[in-house]
């Protein structure tokens, strides 16, 4: 098994393509094509940390306000999953759960155990940390979901005085962690994750 | 010397294989780390561009027309998605607006869009066209942030979190995006972006 940076050769991460001269844009597609992605645990770790600083604020403000008959009150996201479980929503309140705490959480500790075990060499089975990655890359963008109830409910129940329904301080916090995060798993380089497997980490099957 | 055009290297972990040109149905995985490398399925660009057309006519659907209605105490209201970006932007929202004009109306429209372009331009044969292949790339770059499919659950979970306050129905726009997720997830099954690489290429 040879790779194609051992050559001098790189292949294009958009179209596949391989070419002979690293650093120049692709004769297919036009992308930049590089042997690794350039300063990709640098890129990793900058918005790995914006995400996590952005992501304490987005769970302690409220993320939705909602007049009654003048009566105002502001709920977090926890406090939207409390609720949801007192009205007995169980499965929407799984859904949330899982959309905004589950997924996020897990994300910040994947992208942080991979990039640490590339760094440091940790001897963690490439193939877990590529199947994590996937997933990661994969599940991410649903952490969204809850930014768009509030859009949703914010633009709709605007029923005057009666009801109305308004976005909390902690939206902007949180979309743009759940944003980071996404570019986070992005800009991680798959690749450097098997440069240094050992060999008998072999797929079968 | 390496003959490129015998050659594809993985995308995951960068391996290099001998691999020979590929035919419908083909399926190439990475001996090493189990990636897909090339897979070939709906060699048919006709049938991707159908699908992706009607997918394109889905989004417009489910941008425009209300996608939930409110009633209580005789007040009624419905909403489109561009209507919300609208009124999000109207009532200091601008936050809010701008996120969900991107992600749920400019970059799915843009999108699909951008794809049916594409497919018509790799049905143009011999003619491969880097311009088609930017648009390509450009596309599928986008594609994480459209977020149409992730609206649609969060749609479903405000009937829920305000069922209880307000009288909440669903409008056209709601099927519509069923519609979509529906005809996305066909799309997913039945083609692959590698033929359509090789279409760009000139190759199919």
């Amino acid at each position: 098994m040879i790779t194609a940076s051992e050559l001098g050769l790189a292949v294009c991460r958009s179209c596949g393509t391989v070419t002979e001269h690293p650093g120049t844009r692709c004769e297919v597609c036009g992308a930049m094509v590089h042997t690794r992605i350039p300063r990709s645990l640098q890129k990793v770790w900058a918005y790995w940390i914006a995400g996590v600083l952005l992501y304490i604020p987005g769970n302690i403000f409220p993320i939705m306000i909602t007049t009654t008959l003048g009566n105002e009150s502001g709920s977090t996201i926890i406090g939207g999953v409390i609720t949801l479980l007192h009205h007995h929503s169980y499965s929407v309140a799984i859904v949330v759960l899982v959309a905004s705490v589950l997924v996020p959480v897990s994300k910040f500790i994947v992208i942080a155990l991979i990039a640490l075990s590339i760094q440091f060499r940790w001897p963690i089975n490439t193939h877990h940390r590529h199947i994590a990655h996937k997933a990661v890359e994969f599940i991410g963008r649903w952490s969204m979901i809850d930014v768009f109830v509030v859009a949703a409910l914010a633009a709709l129940i605007q029923l005057g005085s009666v009801i109305a329904i308004y976005p909390g301080e902690a939206i902007g916090f949180f979309a743009l962690s759940v944003a980071l995060t996404m570019l986070s798993a992005q800009s991680l380089d798959p690749r450097l994750m098997w440069d240094h497997a050992p060999e008998e980490a072999h797929h079968h099957g | 010397m390496v003959d490129l055009d015998q050659v594809r290297a993985c995308l995951a972990c960068d391996a290099l294989w001998r691999i020979p040109p590929q035919e419908e149905g083909d399926r190439h995985v990475c001996k090493r780390c189990g990636e897909v490398i090339d897979e070939r399925k709906g060699e048919s660009l006709d049938a991707a561009l159908a699908a992706n057309i009607a997918a394109a006519i889905l989004t417009l659907v489910a941008v425009s027309f209300p996608f939930l209605s409110v009633s209580r105490a005789g007040l009624e209201n419905k909403i489109s998605v561009i209507d919300a970006v609208n009124v999000l932007w109207l009532s200091d929202m601008a936050f809010l607006s701008i996120a969900c004009g991107l992600l749920i109306l400019l970059i799915p429209v843009l999108r699909v869009c951008l794809l049916v372009i594409v497919l018509i331009g790799a049905q143009m044969k011999g003619r491969a066209d880097r311009t088609f292949a930017s648009i390509y790339r450009f596309a599928r770059e986008l594609e994480p942030w459209a977020m149409a499919e992730i609206f649609l659950v969060g749609v479903i979970v405000s009937l829920v979190k305000v069922g209880s306050l307000a009288d909440i129905g669903v409008g056209p726009s709601f099927w519509a995006l069923c519609a979509l997720v529906g005809m996305l997830s066909f799309v997913q099954v039945t083609q692959s972006s590698h033929t359509t690489w090789a279409g760009l290429r000139g190759h199919l």
